[in-house]
Formats: C-alpha cells, structure tokens, sequence
C-alpha cells in the first residue's frame, strides 16, 4: 500500500492493515524526520482506507524502536523554542490522529522500545511485547522530558506513581515489569506476536475487546482527585529532586509538567508537555547531556572499528598480580564469562584477590542480582596459580603488578616467554611509558597498555595504549577484551600518563597551588563538588592514596617539568610525611571511619587542616567560587587541549567522554571541552588571562592561544 | 411473602468466570483487579445506583499476604475508582468468608446500622499458594490432631467415618463436571459472570468469560483411574473429586428491603436466616450439617421446607456425608447443585460464599423455587448456612 524510506503499509486480510517501520541502511528503526513525514502520509491512507478493520504496528527489525534520532536533535535544539516546538508537533499530530483513528491499533514490540518509540505505542489501544523487549522513557537522561505525549499517555495510562518513576529515573523495564505496571497488555512469545495482534484485532471486531475505555482514559484528565494529585506529586518531587539533584533539572521538570497537565485534556496537557520540553532542550545542560550520548556513540563506533577485526574473541585471559586492581580485573572477567588465570607471586596476594573477587560477588548475590549459582560459576572461572603453568593457553594477559618500570619491565619479560607467539599482553600501568616497557619484550608489536581505573568493577573507562611498536591486531584484541569486559575502551597514543593522568595531574597542580596560597582545602572541595565534580580533589586524592598520587605526580613531573615542577612542598607530601596516606590509612585530608554500608565515613580532619596550615598558613586567601573554578579547571583544559593537539586523544568527542567515565567529570556539563564550547571564546580566554601570570600550567602554547582567541568551538553546531 | 422494612435483600449478584490455578486466564490478572471488574460490571448494571450510598464494602479473603495484604476490600474499591468516603473491610472466615461477609450485611442492616452493602470475595489461588507462609502452634496438638491442618486428610477421615466409597466420590464429581458443561452450554451462568481481562495460554489478551475450570471429557472411569492425592496409600481421594485450586472473586449487592424500594431497585431475593457452627477439626468437612440446622431453626423451619440446596464441593467425600445427613440423598428428584459445584468451577476460598449464594439464585429462578439453602465447610471445623426466600 506505501512504501517508504522508514516505513510500509500492507494490507492483510479482513481489512487489517500492518504498518511496519524498517529504517533503511540502519540496524535499528529511529524516529528520524524522515520517518514522522512518512508517518503522517500513512495516516492519510489509513484515514482514507474505507474498509479499514484495524491496525497492527510492527517493526522488521528485532529492535523495535529506539527513539527520536538524536543525532538531529543538536541543530533543532540550537535553533531555539519555536522550531523545537514545531520539530514536536508534527509527530504529536501523528501520535494523535493514531489513537482517534475509528479503528484498533495494535503495537507488536519484539525488543527495544525507547522513548519516541515508546511514545508511539502509548498511543496505541494494544501493547503486546516479547518476553526480551525492554521499555523506557529515557529523555531526561538526555536533560529533556518526553516531547511526543509520554508524560500525557503514561500517567493515564498507568497512573502518575508509575509514570513518575519511568519518566524521572530513564530507566529501561523488562516485558514482565511493564505487564504489571499495566504499560503492555499482553507478554506473548515472540514467534507468536503477529497472531496476538491478529487475535487482538479479532476480537475486538466479535465485541469481546473494546477500544473505547482505553482512549477515554487516554484523552480525559486524570482520574487522581485534588488531594490524591497533590500528595502524589509532592510527594514524588521530593524523592525525583533528591536523585536527580540540583544539576539535572529534566526530572523535576517532568513531575511539574505532569501534575500541571492532570486536571487537562489530552491536547491541553500535550501543550504544557511542549512547552516545557522547548525550555529544557535549548538548555545548555540539554545539550550538554545530548553530546554525551552522541560522544558515548562515538566512542562506541571508534571501538567497533577495531574490533571489526577481531575474528576470535578473548578465550582464556590472565592477570599478573592479585593487588586491588588485578583482583578487579580477574573479577571482572569471571562475571563476564570470561575464565582467568590469577597469577601473583605469594599466596597471600592470591588469597587477597580471591577474598575481594568474592566480596563483589556476595554484594550482588545479596543485592538480589546474581544468583547462588552463577556466583560459583564466577567464581569458578578465576584459576589462582603462582607458576606461569599453563600460559601457552592464555590469549590475553593483562599485568599488574606494582607501579615500578624495573619490576613491570622483569615481570613482562618473564611472561612473554610462557606465552604462544599470538597472545596480547598489555600492561595496566598508570603512567609508565608503554613504548619504553615494550623495549625488554621480544614481541613489542604483541605488546600495548590496558589502563583501568580503580574500583574496576565500578568504573567505565579502560585506556587502551598504543606504543610505537604495538600492532593494530593487539589494540583490535585488547579493545575487544574491554568491551567484553563491559568497559568503554577508548585508544590513546603512548605518552606519561597517558590521557587521564596525564590531565588530571594538572587539575591536582592547580589545587597543591591554591593551598599553597593560603585557600582552605576544604573550601575548594566544597566549590569543585558544587561544580558537578562528584568529589573535590582533596577528597578525590584521599581516595586515590596520597602515596600512589606522589609517586605517579613523581613521573609526570619528570616528563613535563615546566608545568608540573614543584618548587614548594605540596600539602600532600605534608600529609604523606605525617603517616596520612588517605582512605587506604584511616585518614588523609579527611579521616574515615567505617560507615553503615561498608563505604568509609569521611568526616573532617583536625590534625591534617593543622599540620598544612602550619607550613602554609602565613596566610590565608579567601577567592570567589569562579576564580578557584578556573584555577583547578584551567590547567586541566589547557593539558587536554595538548592532548589533542598532539594526536594523544583523536577527537574532542573521545576525550569527553573518556573524561566522564573515567574520571567522574560532570556529565550535565558534557565533559571538559563542550564546557569550553558552552562558555565560548571569550569566557575561556577571559579565565586563561586572568591565570596566566601564575606560569606554565595555565598557559596554552602560542599557536593554540591563538587559535583559541577566535573560537574555542570544539564541536561543529550541526552535529 | 411479606417483606418487612429492615429485612436484608438481594438486588444483584455476579462473579467473575473460574480461572484455572496453575498457569490459568489469570496468571496475569492479581486478585483486586478481577475484583475490581467484577463490582465495576455489577454497579454497570444499575446505572441509576449511587455507589457513594454504599455503608461498607465487606470482602472475604483468606490468603491475606502479598496482593491480597493490607485489607484488600479497600484496595479493590480505590482500584475500581469508586468514592473514598466508603469504608471497606477484609473478613477472614476461611472457605465460609464471604458467606460471612453476607451474614454481617444482613446483621447490620436488620440492626438498622446500615442500608446499603456491597459484599463478596476473592482469591487468587495461583498467585497466592494456600500452605504458604503459616505458622501454625505446635501446641495445638494438645487438644487437636496436627492433620486437622490438612483439609484433604479430613475429608478422607470424614469418608471412612460415613462408609464413603471411592465410586461414590467419582460419579458425584462427574456429576458436577457434567452439570456445569451443560449449564455453560444453555448459557445458564451468563447472568452471574462477568468477562474480566486475562490472557489465552498464548498469552494473547482477552476477556475472560467462560469457566475455564470445566472439563467436558471427565468420566466416571477416567475419574476412576486417578491416584489418591492426599494419602497415597489408603485415601480415596483424588484431585478430580476435590474442589479446584482456582482464581475467581463473587459480589452481592444487599440492601435493607425498604432502601431497594426507594430505590426502585430488583428485589432477588431475602436472607431468611443464618448460622455458623463449629465442629471437631478433624471432620471440618461436616460443618454444614450443624450449621444449617441453626440456620433453619432460627427461622423455624426444617429441611422439608427448603426446596433446594447449593452446597460448596470441597470434596466429593465431604459432600456426600453432609448430604445424606440433611436428608438430599432420599428424594427422587436431585435438588442439589444443579450447575456442578466446586469440583467443577473451583474453589477460591475467598469468592466460594458469594458465588454459591449466587448459584443457588440462578437455580431458584430459573426453576422457580421458593426457599432454599446455600452452606459451604470451613477448616478448622466450622460450618456456615444461609436461608435464602426468593421473591416473586
């Protein structure tokens, strides 16, 4: 009947017409504008389709729909209020015009169902889903709020508790969850789809099923009363705010929007929808949050590149030391499927790492999200040993032993030995220079850096270090390894401390520098984590460890030591002296104690706020909130900016987004660059001259300075 | 007959169709929404009826946990969007709860505390599994055998003390399947169902609005060749002359006769009397007997005066002795339950009070009887009976 780019129309019998979306060129169907202006000519045909009995929604793809191409939401967005308005318009007419069609429609999901997608089939009669489809509403992950009648159909759908909590948290809810929150009518198998929907259909023609109470339902104002709305709301505002916090406005928004739409009509309500969608997405937080999601696709694709080249994926791997991060990684892999050799050199660092393997499992088996089974799975795929026996097997091996060049480099060597000539090794070094490890090993090309980041379970990111002999078939491998691994593997090129470190010791040059000058430490804590940081750097350095930190600050000081060549004693070797190496030892800037759940206590520290004051405290300076912003950020974006220059990170994208998963970097903000592009040229260049006379941390080299003088724009607006 | 102002009438009655159990139409569906549709299908019927008139919404329920804690009757009446300022409550008699719900609307209505009761009950057998999460006293077994807590062990107990034969127990549950198919079949329970959302074995979404209880191929022999459940070594009693494990909820709507006037409401029929009874444990399945005896004494009668019998099928082996003790076993002509009973519909503990007082006015009408008698056993050794005097 109609045949488009992103959908078709084909009649079936008795007056059925299924209507299936089947974006072409793509893996998964997206609501892109393409698709809304097909969507509005199916309509018209249907509207005009006499003998019209029903309509069955489907997808030819197993995903069903994932959402609104986000991809086109950074030129609409930008353009401001009135065309985001009209951007929305045209499908909620579609949405509408579906649901007052004068006959059945029947949505038949095999798996994802996601946002704009979901919105759709909030305006059908019928939901069936397959027992793997997933659902959500995830817009205010990205700063908005559903814009094509979710926070309108939800709620009367399936009431405004339900709504509140899918809308305000984006999660995604499995087919059962959503059969019981009365979102789906039916879970069937998903052979069986079409003949539910064809049944659906039937009987609703027999009498037996009826369309009308449900779009009543639909179209009228909510059924809460005054004092049964306003207890829901307010109640829920109070929870929604407390998560979502101050940064990420979308969700509170979403409960306002829905509790000023509950006394109204449907096309009332979808008004007040609009109107607060149009606020929120020319917010910059909006747009921030947008190209997160965008980088993290990016991200993605740069690592299906390379692993477009792996034909065999990581059988066997092996970790090299049962320290804190070896113990994270073997477990890491034993939870993934992944069966590894722990290999330390005492049985007292086996034991260890085993011990922390099985703390992280019995967390998730109490937690309900493992069973007893499979944690003995787990558990059975971590092989301790103290010999390399059995290494010939291994493909993979990640080493981490102590942070000490001469150690990694005999250790390594030891290892390449037991392995077949084909198996990567990677180092999970923090700063040492892979290029100058590789120089011991007999198969440099076999050879690349694996940096994770501590805890690893927890942490997203993985660095993946390409030296100057590693092979692309090893970075393939090891990317791979990552990612199945359940990590974000970005690729950086060798150099001191690679990308993280290598811009997060200027971050901490900038904090020893305004201790030094006198600013409360506990201060600037208080105005970084009001910053969006999840920790203030003094708080974040206690949990890395004072020593771990002085001694990586030890190697980037030799590497850049016009920047980062200290001619003062910093706080941290104060507190280092004094026996206070951080969490790890009871107390560093902060003391711990241990709280309720297992997670250290941070409370103040009288002993550590004396001993700096006693070396520093000739003076005490008091600086705004934004000078002591740009005193910590500043040499951040100034070494990141290096970074790029110098092919370390290859794009903007990649390193924003490897600075949110892997340091914490606020994601309202989009990571340090697009906060460079949200406060424009002359914002970034007002902050590097008022820093500049503090020396060579704050500076940009020449070229880039002037390049920055005309536009700091990292990102192209059209996306 | 004469009705007096403060008498407790029957103006409707329905219930929900009979879910199987294990993996039936309303695996899906919980307790309070099948109830919820079925008060909602019953107040349709009367458009005219204020629900904000209602005194008090009684529920029986019996496996108060999970969907069904928290006095489930004010679940179900928010869930059904109905007024908030009437109250609700959740009665608990065992099998014999929602025949009390009946008992305590008709008290209070003749006390004048009340003119308006909607009542029924329900329960969801497969969410909801019965031996679950109890806790009884092992001291009980002080004055009461430990195996009264297993209503399959009494009823095969009660059995060998009345000389019941297996045969007997397997004609009379064929006897019930039968009746129901028929009864199904000339449309005679489309009055009392009202279609509820639940799903096909496909999953696929319908209403509800067959029994899906009924099996049309059950014999004498193929009853016959099913093993003992209860006592695999010396028991009688089999699944297929036990009552179903089943989902289902029943209401009624009771009102003083004064009120269904003003009304202009159908007067079905009135509650002529009622009686509850206990009995030892250990032969629970007996409780009818003393309890209709109560019942009719109360309003001087005796069982030649009643015309008919609705009596929940618990188990064949129950049934029977109750039977013959109230004399239905004697006559000619079969005046017991006359549209299969709990062996073929099921038994949700919760909606069986209800939905037998219901059956036994679907039958009252449609033979055009007089007085008649519901009563159901309860565990732990009670009975419970209602007179009921239809009119014309």
């Amino acid at each position: 009947m109609y045949q488009g780019n992103t959908l078709k129309l084909t009649a079936l019998a008795d007056g059925v017409v299924e209507l299936t979306f089947d974006l072409q060129g793509e893996s998964v169907n997206k609501f892109n504008a393409r698709a809304v202006t097909e969507l509005h000519e199916a309509l018209d045909l249907l509207e005009q389709h006499e003998e019209l009995s029903g309509v069955l929604i489907t997808s030819a793809k197993p995903a069903f729909m994932v959402g609104a191409d986000i991809g086109e939401f950074e030129g609409v967005f930008a353009a401001g209020p009135d065309s985001i308005a009209h951007y929305l318009k045209q499908n909620i007419r579609n949405f509408n015009r579906l649901e007052d069609l004068p006959v059945p429609v029947v949505a038949l999901m095999d798996s994802h169902v996601l946002g704009g997608g979901m919105e759709l089939c909030l305006a059908c009669d019928f939901r069936i889903v397959a027992p793997g489809a997933r659902l959500g509403l995830p817009e205010t992950t990205l700063g908005i709020i559903p814009g094509w009648g979710g926070t309108v159909r939800l709620p009367r759908l399936a009431g405004a508790d339900t709504a509140v909590e899918w809308i305000a948290s984006g999660r995604w809810y499995n087919a059962e969850t959503a059969l019981k929150r009365g979102v789906v009518d039916a879970v069937v198998a998903s052979d069986q789809l079409h003949a539910a929907g064809l049944h659906t259909l039937a009987q609703c023609r027999s009498g037996h099923l009826s369309v009308q109470p449900r779009r009543d339902a639909k179209t009228q104002p909510l059924k809460l009363n005054i004092i049964e709305a306003g207890l829901a709301f307010e109640s829920a505002k109070g929870v929604v705010a407390a998560q979502a916090g101050k940064n990420y406005p979308a969700p509170l928004t979403a409960v306002n929007v829905m509790q000023q739409a509950a006394g109204l009509e449907r096309d009332a309500a979808l008004a007040v929808e609009t109107e607060a969608f149009a606020q929120l997405a020319a917010s910059a937080t909006a747009q921030a949050l947008v190209r997160v999601f965008l980088n993290d696709q990016v991200l993605a694709r740069q690592a299906k590149q390379w692993t477009k080249q792996v034909y065999t994926p990581v059988q066997r791997a092996a970790v090299l030391g049962a320290g804190i991060m070896g113990g994270g990684i073997a477990y890491q892999s034993a939870i993934k499927g992944i069966s590894v050799k722990l290999k330390d050199i005492a049985q007292t660092g086996i034991d260890h790492g085993l011990a922390e393997a099985n703390r992280l499992l019995t967390q998730r088996v109490e937690r309900g999200r493992l069973d007893v089974a499979a944690m003995g799975e787990a558990l059975n795929r971590i092989e301790p040993t103290l010999s390399y026996d059995g290494f010939s097997e291994v493909d993979m091996v990640v080493e981490a032993v102590v942070e000490r060049a001469d150690i990694k480099q005999a250790v390594l060597g030891e290892v390449e030995a037991a392995l077949p000539t084909d198996a990567i090794l990677a180092s999970n070094t923090s700063t040492i220079s892979i290029s100058s490890l590789a120089k011991s090993l007999r198969r440099p090309e076999n050879f690349c850096g694996m940096h994770f980041f501590n805890p690893v379970h927890a942490m997203p990111l993985v660095e993946v270090i390409k030296g100057e002999q590693t092979s692309d078939a090893a970075i393939a491998r090891t990317v791979a390894y990552a990612q199945a691994l359940g990590k974000k593997p970005v690729v950086v090129q060798d150099c001191p401390g690679f990308l993280i470190n290598r811009v997060l010791f200027p971050y901490f040059a900038g904090f020893a520098t305004l201790v030094r000058d006198g600013v409360d430490y506990r201060h600037i804590d208080r105005v970084m984590e009001n910053w969006g940081w999840p920790m203030g750097p003094a708080y974040l350095l206690d949990v890395v460890g004072l020593d771990t930190a002085l001694h990586a600050e030890n190697v980037m000081a030799q590497a850049f030591p016009e920047r980062l060549q200290r001619d003062f004693v910093s706080a941290i070797e104060l507190l280092h002296g004094a026996g206070r190496l951080g969490q790890k030892s009871g107390g560093g800037f902060y003391e711990y104690q241990p709280g309720k759940k297992g997670k250290p206590q941070k409370l103040a520290s009288d002993e550590a706020v004396s001993l700096i004051k006693a070396q520093a405290g000739k003076q005490t300076l008091e600086l705004d909130d934004a000078t002591i912003v740009a005193r910590m950020m500043v040499p951040m974006a100034v070494e990141l900016i290096r970074c790029l220059d110098e092919g370390v990170v290859a794009s903007a994208a990649e390193a924003d987004a490897a600075l949110i998963y892997g340091l914490g970097f606020p994601p309202f903000r989009g990571g340090v660059l697009c906060w460079l592009d949200s406060i424009g040229a002359e914002g970034f260049n007002a902050m590097l001259s008022a820093c500049e006379a503090l020396g060579p941390l704050y500076q940009l080299p020449p070229e880039a300075r002037q390049r920055f003088e005309q536009s700091p724009m990292f990102y192209s607006r059209a996306g | 007959m004469s009705l007096n102002p403060r008498d407790a009438v029957i103006v409707d009655y329905a219930r929900s169709a009979m879910g199987r159990s294990k993996n039936g139409c309303f695996r899906h569906t919980r307790a309070d929404d099948i109830s919820a549709a079925v008060i909602q299908g019953l107040l349709a019927r009367h458009p005219a009826f204020d629900p904000a008139e209602v005194d008090d919404f009684i529920w029986g329920c019996v496996l108060q946990r999970e969907e069904q804690a928290f006095n489930i009757a004010r679940n179900i009446w928010l869930l059904a969007g109905l007024p908030h300022h009437v109250p609700a409550q959740t009665v608990n008699r065992l099998c014999g709860s929602s025949m009390a719900a009946l008992h305590t609307a008709t008290a209070n209505i003749r006390s004048g505390l009340g003119n308006i009761y909607l009542i029924g009950g329900v329960e969801h057998l497969g969410h909801l599994p019965m031996y679950e999460a109890i806790d009884p006293n092992p001291r009980l077994g002080l004055s009461v055998a430990k195996a009264a807590g297993n209503m399959g062990i009494t009823a095969e107990y009660l059995a060998r003390l009345h000389g019941v034969q297996r045969q007997q127990m397997d004609e009379f549950s064929a006897r019930s399947h039968q009746l129901a198919a028929q009864a199904r079949d000339r449309g005679a329970f489309q009055r009392e169902i009202i279609p509820v959302p639940g799903h096909t074995p496909d999953g696929f979404p319908i209403l509800v609005a067959e029994d899906e209880t009924i099996r049309d191929n059950v014999t004498v022999d193929s009853l016959a060749e099913l093993k003992p459940v209860f006592d695999p070594v010396n028991g009688q009693i089999t699944a297929g002359s036990s009552s179903q494990l089943s989902d289902g909820a029943s209401a009624m709507l009771v009102m003083s006769a004064e009120r269904a006037q003003s009304l202009g409401l159908p007067i079905l029929a009135k509650v002529v009397s009622t009686g509850v009874a206990g009995v030892d444990p250990s032969i629970m399945g007996y409780g009818p007997v003393p309890a209709t005896e109560k019942a009719l004494k109360a309003a001087n009668l005796t069982m030649d005066d009643i015309d008919y019998l609705e009596l929940n099928e618990a188990f064949a082996a129950q049934a029977l002795p109750v039977l013959k003790d109230l004399g239905m076993l004697d006559a000619t002509e079969e005046r017991f339950n006359l549209n299969g009973g709990a062996i073929a519909l099921g038994h949700p503990f919760g909606c069986s009070g209800t939905r037998i007082t219901g059956s036994l006015l679907t039958i009252m009408a449609d033979k055009g009887l007089n007085l008649g008698v519901a009563t159901m056993c309860i565990g732990f050794g009670q009975g419970i009976s209602t007179v009921l005097e239809r009119l014309n």
